[in-house]
């Protein structure tokens, strides 16, 4: 069994492993860094810490249309997450809650009709009529890196 | 297995220290090897301690060769031995093998095979006898005492008098046993003779003398006395005094003399080795404090408490600050020590002729400032001596003096470190630094004829340049100086080149004394606060958008006769926002910025406070971010960037 984090942005939902994911804040002042990538919203200051926030719809390269629908700014949440031993927060719309699921559940298949890049994800869960996206974060942060 | 790693990390540092006595120890004695005494004393000692904490750890070829080392100090210290090249080689050799042996043991990895070199060392010892004494088959021993003369000698000791080692050398050929008698005449006017070797029945049986006289004398005079007093004997070619080390400290251990022990206990405070992390946890912790310390003030709360608590917190604050800083402070002759070497060896090896000076190594820096610098210290050094000092031969032609000079050089102006690099070589020519820019693509041949002197220099600092034509094994190595300059720049520092064709060059290199908490100007930019550190301010305006000037569509304004370029912070840092609009205001605020040489206004929304900061590096993930060094957390919790103002015009 595998667990996953589940979340929105924009319109879909989105799953993350679980493994990765260190806690979830309330969405608080982000401050802007200059002279970075687009998908870069800023830094928080998470308990002393200086935590980088991406914002994970710019880094999907989600379209307008897609990622600007039922969005409730209450709802808004930073989820921290631990890549190669980095804290790296990641704005969503919504934190829906973790589900458990089967490996064999998880299907490699590539989603066709999103704007989302094939390489970001790692395979999709379908669940009650649902269709969860499950994001490769490693390649989604990392991507100058893995090219 | 933790106590065994706490141990070795101490040893570590204690081995390096040790072996960095040991290589300044050398090479002040191949300079002035007349003066060798206490070179040696304090050379024994180190390689003594050496020995002692291998063999506690359990490292035996360091303990052997320590103790092979320590041996040839103790001939040397008995004058048994002349100091040459041959035997400076070997040391240094040896020393290099105890550095070996130890970055192997780091890794941790087998130590090192050194028979090799154990032979040699025992070839040497061996061989090369000690100075002339054929004849001799009762080498020169020391006098040995057992336990009763020990204790013999301790009853005669008193607050007045000492026990002294005598070493008497006397010309070869003189009439051999007339002059030793003679020294043992002289030395029992002078004081006691405990014991003599040879000794006078000796002498009378006409036993074989040789050129050396041994005796342990008890005696109220001083060893400068008692040397003069015998050296006034004909044929005494040298002779050596020294305090007896077995009784020195018997007086201070006696009863009557508790007083004086007492005394000198107070003289040295005890110290702790720590390790750096912790250092630097008490640091953040600090910063945490100040932190929440300035969330406090800025409650700005009507209560008498409050208001009275508060300066007390701060001053308690500032003064914890203060003295982790203090603690953090080492002095920078910790890596200046390692260069002595560095230039010997390379001057040597390059054919140059180079007296290396330096100058302020009690200056002190923080300790994670001191690490970062040693590569880029070593590397103006090699330039200086690789590309700045001439050739002997080429110094004389110039009318220059044969031997170049280095100058390493470190002292305090303010708040910031100065550290200087000096050698009265060739010097640069900006024209042929613009040449090769052009040729390697740096910069384009319509930019170079815009350029000013200055300017033309600061090339040389470019990423893709190295004057050299040829990548020299020396100081090629492909890094270039503007290697140098990303280590300065990380450290919040700055570096300015001077240099005169023809007589020598100069970096000057400023560090900020600290770079975890420092005092910052507060600005507002386009809604966001950013730092901006007061070293590097010159002044706070507020301008009069009528005073703006335009020079080559540059917007300036004069200040006390300097024409200051004006700097757009929104456009400097990218916003997506329209720039220049500042001219609309009537009061612009500015802050003018020294950089370098260069002089600057940045223009910026609005001035803040000032405050103290504590720097934190951005997470890794970002890597380098233009125009921005860092961030600090402020008053309300959030984070404010810290604007790295030097590299923005």
């Amino acid at each position: 069994m595998k667990q996953f984090l589940t979340f929105h942005l924009g319109k879909e939902s989105y799953a993350l492993n679980l493994v990765q994911t260190k806690e979830i804040i309330k969405n608080k002042k982000i401050t802007n860094v200059p002279n970075t990538e687009e998908d870069i919203s800023g830094v928080i200051n998470l308990r002393g810490q200086i935590v980088p926030v991406l914002d994970l719809k710019k880094s999907l390269g989600l379209k307008p249309e897609d990622a600007n629908t039922n969005i409730n700014e209450e709802e808004k949440r930073i989820v921290v997450v631990e890549l190669n031993n980095l804290l790296i927060g990641i704005l969503v719309d919504s934190v829906l809650g973790v589900v458990e699921v089967d490996e064999e559940e998880i299907e490699k298949v590539s989603v066709e009709d999103k704007s989302i890049k094939k390489e970001y994800i790692d395979g999709v869960i379908k669940m009650d009529r649902q269709l969860l996206i499950i994001i490769d974060l490693n390649k989604t942060v990392f991507r100058g890196e893995v090219e | 297995v933790d106590e065994r790693n706490q141990y070795l990390q101490m040893f570590f540092d204690e081995a390096a220290e040790n072996l960095q006595i040991l290589n300044k120890r050398i090479l002040e004695l191949e300079k002035r090897p007349e003066s060798s005494r206490e070179i040696i004393d304090s050379m024994f000692r180190a390689a003594h301690s050496l020995k002692g904490m291998a063999a506690t750890m359990g490292f035996a070829k360091l303990t052997e060769l320590s103790h092979k080392i320590e041996n040839l100090m103790d001939e040397i210290r008995k004058g048994q031995r002349e100091i040459d090249d041959s035997l400076i080689k070997l040391l240094f050799k040896g020393i290099d093998h105890i550095g070996e042996i130890i970055s192997c043991l780091k890794n941790r990895r087998e130590e090192r095979d050194i028979s090799g070199y154990l032979q040699k060392i025992a070839d040497f010892i061996g061989n090369k006898r000690p100075v002339n004494i054929e004849q001799d088959k009762t080498a020169p021993f020391e006098l040995v005492l057992d336990k009763e003369e020990i204790q013999d000698i301790k009853n005669r000791i008193t607050p007045t008098n000492s026990v002294y080692r005598l070493t008497v050398v006397l010309a070869r050929d003189s009439l051999l046993d007339v002059r030793a008698y003679m020294v043992l005449k002289k030395a029992a006017e002078v004081g006691y003779i405990f014991k003599a070797s040879p000794d006078k029945e000796k002498i009378e049986k006409e036993e074989i003398v040789n050129q050396f006289v041994y005796l342990i004398l008890i005696s109220n005079l001083s060893p400068q006395d008692i040397k003069r007093e015998i050296e006034e004997i004909t044929d005494v070619v040298k002779v050596k005094v020294v305090k007896d080390p077995e009784f020195q400290d018997f007086l201070t251990d006696d009863a009557n003399n508790n007083r004086i022990q007492k005394t000198n206990k107070f003289q040295v405070s005890p110290t702790v080795r720590v390790d750096i992390n912790k250092l630097d946890q008490l640091m953040n912790m600090v910063g945490e404090l100040l932190i929440n310390k300035t969330r406090l003030e800025s409650l700005n709360l009507d209560n008498e408490t409050y208001k009275d608590i508060l300066p007390q917190l701060d001053r308690v604050t500032m003064e914890l600050h203060h003295l982790v800083m203090q603690v953090r402070m080492v002095p920078v002759g910790v890596i200046f020590n390692r260069f002595p070497r560095m230039v010997r060896d390379l001057s040597k090896q390059m054919g140059k002729e180079v007296n290396f000076i330096i100058e302020g190594e009690d200056t002190e820096l923080d300790r994670s400032i001191i690490d970062e610098l040693t590569d880029p210290l070593n590397h103006l050094l090699r330039n200086a001596i690789d590309h700045g000092i001439e050739s002997p031969a080429f110094r004389e032609r110039k009318g220059k003096e044969k031997v170049g000079t280095v100058l390493l050089k470190a002292y305090q102006k303010g708040s910031e470190i100065i550290i200087e690099v000096e050698d009265n070589g060739q010097g640069i020519n900006p024209d042929n630094v613009v040449k090769v820019a052009i040729e390697k693509g740096v910069i384009a041949r319509e930019q170079a004829e815009e350029m000013g002197e200055i300017e033309k220099l600061n090339l040389i600092f470019e990423p893709g340049f190295s004057t050299a034509r040829e990548v020299s094994d020396v100081s090629g190595r492909g890094v270039g100086l503007d290697v140098v300059k990303k280590v300065v720049d990380s450290l919040d520092g700055n570096i300015i080149l001077q240099s005169q064709p023809g007589t020598g060059t100069r970096f000057i290199i400023s560090l900020p004394l600290t770079l975890a908490i420092t005092r910052a100007l507060m600005v507002k930019i386009n809604g966001e606060v950013f730092a901006i550190p007061l070293n590097v301010i010159n002044e706070t305006l507020e301008i009069e958008a009528s005073s703006i000037k335009r020079v080559k569509g540059q917007d300036v304004i004069v200040l006390r006769n300097r024409t200051i370029p004006l700097v757009d912070s929104r456009e400097r840092l990218n916003l997506n926002v329209e720039y220049g609009l500042y001219k609309e205001r009537n009061k612009i605020p500015v802050v003018t910025i020294n950089s370098g040489e260069k002089q600057f206004g940045l223009v910026v929304d609005e001035l803040l406070n000032q405050q103290e900061i504590v720097v934190k590096s951005l997470n890794d993930f970002f890597g380098d971010i233009k125009n921005i060094s860092g961030a600090t957390i402020i008053g309300d919790g959030d984070v404010a960037l810290i604007l790295d103002v030097r590299n923005i015009a």
